[in-house]
């Protein structure tokens, strides 16, 4: 079976400013696919790229085993989109607004109702969209996206303008696609709880290039444990884990030291113990997904300000 | 495919203000050359050796229309109709459709030019309502009992078909640009030089009287016309016109 979406080394420019630069990327079919960075890494350009709305300036993008730039409408029918703020028009009704995509798919006139329900907008299906709440709105979109049931669906920040209530329901429904509707879902967030809670593939992108793209157990794989040892010579313990070649940061006297896989902290432990230091509190941990996101971040962060 | 895109054109007209100008526009005119028919002498719609007080009348109301009222219209609707989808950046969610682009180029086109027809019809049907209500207000009016009515319905249909380019013109102008003003100011500005153009062809008609926007007033000239001939060069051009404005329109990016 082909992936839903294969990107492969996009390259994209307004101007001088070179927004996507050789971003390649796989998505696995019937995953919730988290795309995830910082503003301005280029997540929104790729999508655009991604529904025909801008065009490459270099790379390829396959869906479905097709080439979008040679089967763009084919390929079109098969994907649902929200990007960004949902597109409505506000003195259309609700379901008047799900009419207009049901004729451009040529679907039966049931899926309006069937989309209208799954986002809980049965009842206000005849106001305008004008009364809606941001909430509903973003319902809505999301109603339109899934109209016809896409084999894969392109979200961007689809959380945006909810409340809490309504972004526990949006992901519960995210969650629920790949089993429910037999869709993939690929999710570009800039909020790493989003992801976090609802993707089962990550791909980190900052300034225009993928820095991680795997699992989200691979990627908290990736990530190193770390061990907080409080000593009574923390300048002497962290002197003496250098010299074992371990990077330890001070506050106070506490060390916050980076493990790998040679030295466990039982090793540590006795190493300090052997050259006298009294280690009075040890703790391992693993930094969280936050933590990770920022590290990869990080160096094009200070690119940036740069 | 495009039949489908057409209705969802004419869906979102609901509860528009376009829908409203069609009808508006026209009943402003005719409302206003009743009135100043019911309150002036008869005999001075009677100029240019016109005999016939139905010719008489719809002449004003033509004027009118073709002069003032059709420019202004065409104008303001193709912005009207264009700003439905440029409000929110509904481009994003219709071209990302599987649709080919040319099919809403296309479908907004057909909803101008509908517009446009169903408004001529209501200045058709004000003018042929005013002569039957005339006779009751005016003593000089003199109207016969049977309207030359294809006579008055080949004019006022022709005037609108005449213009044809001006609207595939200002179609792409509103398509292209998403501000309201940027669409508007350009048909001002396009109205205003048609004028100088329509009056700079009298008396005796000159090539300014092939602009664009002074086309419609052909239908009133008087001076002979080969109106036939002008049709098919408004089609001619009005198409090529719509195919450039086509080929911009599937090449642009939607941000």
């Amino acid at each position: 079976m082909d992936a839903p979406l294969v990107l492969d080394n996009l390259w994209k420019s307004f101007g001088p400013v070179e927004a996507v630069r050789g971003l390649s990327l796989c998505v696995p079919a019937g995953s919730v696919y988290g795309f995830l960075g910082p503003n301005g890494a280029g997540k929104s350009t790729t999508i655009r790229m991604i529904l025909g709305l801008q065009r490459p300036g270099r790379g390829a993008i396959t869906v479905f085993g097709q080439s979008l730039a040679t089967h763009g409408p084919t390929v079109l029918g098969r994907i649902g989109s929200l990007v960004e703020s949902p597109s409505l028009y506000h003195h259309l009704t609700g379901r008047e607004n799900l009419e207009i995509h049901r004729l451009l798919l040529n679907l039966p006139k049931r899926v309006v109702d069937e989309a209208l329900d799954a986002v809980d907008l049965l009842r206000a299906a005849n106001q305008t969209v004008r009364g809606y709440s941001s909430g509903m709105k973003q319902r809505l979109g999301l109603a339109q996206a899934l109209l016809g049931d896409p084999e894969l669906l392109l979200l961007d920040e689809p959380t945006n303008a909810l409340d809490p209530a309504g972004i526990h329901e949006v992901r519960h429904l995210i969650r629920a696609l790949p089993n429910r509707r037999r869709a993939t879902v690929f999710l570009s967030s800039h909020l790493l709880a989003e992801v976090e809670q609802t993707a089962t593939h990550v791909a980190i992108v900052a300034k225009g290039q993928v820095k991680f793209e795997g699992s989200a157990e691979e990627l908290r794989a990736r990530s190193r444990p770390w061990l907080t040892l409080e000593v009574d010579d923390p300048h002497r313990a962290a002197a003496l884990l250098h010299g074992a070649g371990l990077a330890a940061s001070q506050s106070g006297s506490r060390l916050r030291v980076n493990l790998d896989h040679q030295i466990g902290p039982a090793a540590i432990n006795r190493l300090l113990v052997n050259a006298g230091i009294d280690v009075t509190q040890l703790t391992t941990g693993y930094p969280t997904l936050e933590e990770t996101f920022l590290e990869l971040t990080a160096p094009v962060a200070a690119e940036v300000e740069a | 495919m495009f039949p489908r895109v057409l209705r969802t054109e004419f869906l979102k007209l609901r509860r528009t203000v376009a829908l409203k100008l069609a009808l508006l526009a026209p009943f402003a005119v005719t409302l206003m050359t009743f009135f100043i028919a019911s309150q002036s002498p008869f005999t001075m719609l009677r100029r240019n050796g016109m005999t016939n007080d139905w010719l008489a009348l719809a002449h004003l109301n033509f004027v009118l229309w073709g002069l003032l009222m059709l420019p202004l219209y065409i104008t303001v609707q193709s912005a009207l109709v264009a700003g439905i989808d440029h409000a929110e950046n509904q481009w994003k969610s219709l071209l990302a459709r599987p649709i080919p682009r040319p099919a809403f180029y296309i479908a907004k086109l057909t909803v101008l030019m509908t517009l446009a027809l169903l408004s001529t019809l209501v200045l058709l049907a004000g003018v042929f309502a005013s002569g039957l209500l005339l006779p009751y207000l005016q003593n000089t009016a003199t109207f016969h009992a049977t309207p030359p009515v294809t006579t008055i319905l080949r004019q006022g249909c022709l005037m609108t078909a005449l213009g044809f380019l001006a609207l595939t013109l200002q179609h792409w102008v509103s398509l292209r640009w998403r501000s309201f003003a940027v669409s508007t100011g350009a048909g001002v500005v396009a109205i205003v030089i048609g004028y100088g153009m329509t009056f700079a062809s009298q008396p005796n008609g000159a090539w300014t009287q092939y602009f664009p926007w002074s086309l419609p007033m052909l239908v009133l000239a008087k001076w002979p016309v080969n109106l036939t001939e002008v049709f098919a060069f408004t089609v001619l051009l009005g198409i090529l016109s719509t195919a450039a404005g086509c080929l911009e329109f599937s090449r642009r990016e939607v941000s």
